[in-house]
C-alpha cells in the first residue's frame, strides 16, 4: 500500500477517534442493550441519549431520563411519577421505543416520509458541503424538532431550505443538523415493527 | 515520538488539502460523531424575572379537548397523540401597555420529547386576539402536573424560575424568551 494512502487512512482514524471523543454525555449502547433496548436500535439510542442525558438526569425544565423526557410527553408514556421513571431504565427504554414509534406514525401521516431519498446539505466540514441523503433515522432525528404539521420538518418539507427561519428552533439551529446527525442508523425497530 | 506522530496526522486530517482527498467513509456524509452537536450550541439557563422581562403566569388547562374553546387554535391544528382522539391545552398570561397576552400550548402528537406547539396571542381591549408567534417551545410544568410528577427530591433540580414563569416578554413586547429559547415577535 503506498505510504501517502496508508497515512490517509491513519488520518481519517486518527480525527474519526477525536471527534468521537468529543460525544461525552448519555448512555452507552451497552448500558442500553442491557435496559432492554432492541439491538438493531441500541446505536440510534445512544446516539440519541448522548445529546439527551443519562438515565438518573433530571434538567431545570423538569424532563427526565436518558432520553430527556419533559412532562407532557411524560405524562403521555408513563404513568407514574418521574421519580419512578428515573429509577427504572426498563421503563425508560419501553417509553422511548413507543414515543419513537409513534413519532414515525405521526411523520408518515404528515408525508414527512416523501423526504425519503432526497438530499440534504446544510453548512460545512473544511472546504466540503456537509451533504447526505435522507434515510428513515435522519427523519427519526429530526423528530426531535416535532414531526406534528406545526413541526420544523414540516416547515422544512414545504420550502426545503435549511436556513429559513421557520425550520430552526428558538436558538436558530436548523432541523436540517438533526436530518444530517440522524444519518445512517438502523432504526427499523420504530419504522418497520420488527420489534 | 508516537504522540507527535499521531498530532502530526490529527492536524493533517484537519487541513483543507486533506478534506479534498475523497475517501470511502466520506461518501456520503453520515458520521454523526463528525457533526457538531446541536445541543452543544444552546444556553443553558432560564432568566430570572426582572423589571426588563414581564413574566407570564399559569391560567388555566384546558383538559382533553377535541376543540379549542377560546379559538386560539383551529381544529385542524390539534393533533392527538396516536391512539387518542383529544389533546391538552396548557395556557399562561401576562399584561403590559399593549393588553392581554396569552401563550397557548398544545400537547399532543405535535410534540416532541421537549417541544410543544404553541402561539402567543395578544388580546387588545378593543379588538380581535392578534396571533403573534406559532413556534416549537419548551414543554410546561403546570402546577398539578408539577405535584404529580415531582417529589421534592426530584424537584429540586428543577428552575423555580422556570416553573412559575415558562414565558418571559421582553419589555418593548417584541421578544418572548423560554428557557434557553427566545423568539422574535412579528
Amino acid at each position: 500500500m503506498p505510504p501517502r494512502v496508508v497515512m490517509l487512512i491513519a488520518g481519517a482514524v486518527s480525527s474519526l477517534f477525536l471527534l468521537t471523543s468529543v460525544v461525552i454525555a448519555g448512555e452507552t449502547i451497552d448500558s442500553l442493550l442491557r435496559a432492554g433496548m432492541p439491538f438493531v436500535c441500541a446505536p440510534f439510542g445512544a446516539a440519541v441519549s448522548a445529546s439527551e442525558g443519562k438515565f438518573s438526569t433530571v434538567n431545570q425544565y423538569g424532563c427526565v431520563g436518558a432520553f430527556q423526557f419533559c412532562p407532557a410527553t411524560l405524562a403521555n408514556y408513563y404513568d407514574k411519577s418521574a421519580g419512578e421513571f428515573l429509577a427504572h431504565p426498563g421503563d425508560q427504554v419501553t417509553a422511548w421505543l413507543h414515543y419513537q414509534r409513534d413519532q414515525w406514525k405521526i411523520a408518515v401521516n404528515n408525508h414527512l416520509n416523501s423526504l425519503l431519498g432526497r438530499i440534504v446539505c446544510h453548512g460545512m466540514l473544511g472546504n466540503i458541503k456537509r451533504c447526505s441523503v435522507i434515510h428513515d433515522s435522519a427523519i427519526i432525528m429530526a423528530c426531535q424538532f416535532g414531526c406534528g404539521k406545526l413541526g420544523k420538518l414540516a416547515n422544512y418539507l414545504k420550502g426545503q431550505d435549511c436556513e429559513a427561519r421557520e425550520v430552526k428552533d428558538g436558538n436558530l439551529v436548523s432541523v436540517c443538523d438533526y436530518l444530517l446527525r440522524g444519518a445512517g442508523y438502523d432504526v427499523s425497530c420504530f419504522t418497520g415493527g420488527s420489534c | 515520538m508516537r504522540m507527535l506522530m499521531l498530532a502530526a496526522i490529527a492536524i493533517l486530517a484537519a487541513s483543507p488539502g486533506f478534506a479534498q482527498v475523497p475517501l470511502p467513509f466520506q461518501q456520503p456524509l453520515t458520521l454523526p460523531s463528525v457533526t457538531p452537536d446541536p445541543d452543544q450550541l444552546r444556553q443553558t439557563t432560564h432568566p430570572a424575572p426582572t423589571p426588563d422581562l414581564v413574566p407570564f403566569v399559569y391560567l388555566r388547562t384546558r383538559a382533553k379537548v377535541t376543540a379549542d374553546p377560546d379559538k386560539i387554535w383551529e381544529t385542524d391544528e390539534l393533533e392527538p397523540w396516536p391512539g387518542k382522539e383529544t389533546v391538552t391545552i396548557q395556557e399562561y398570561a401576562a399584561e403590559n401597555a399593549q393588553g392581554r397576552w396569552i401563550i397557548s400550548q398544545v400537547w399532543g402528537g405535535g410534540c416532541s420529547t421537549d417541544l410543544c406547539p404553541t402561539r402567543l396571542v395578544l388580546d387588545t381591549a378593543n379588538g380581535e386576539p392578534h396571533v403573534k408567534l406559532t413556534d416549537m417551545l419548551h414543554q410546561v410544568i403546570p402546577p398539578e402536573l408539577a405535584e404529580r410528577l415531582f417529589t421534592a427530591q426530584t424537584r429540586q433540580n428543577l428552575s423555580p424560575a422556570y416553573l412559575r414563569h415558562p414565558f418571559a416578554l421582553s419589555a418593548d413586547g417584541k421578544t418572548l424568551i423560554n428557557g434557553n429559547l427566545s423568539f422574535k415577535i412579528d
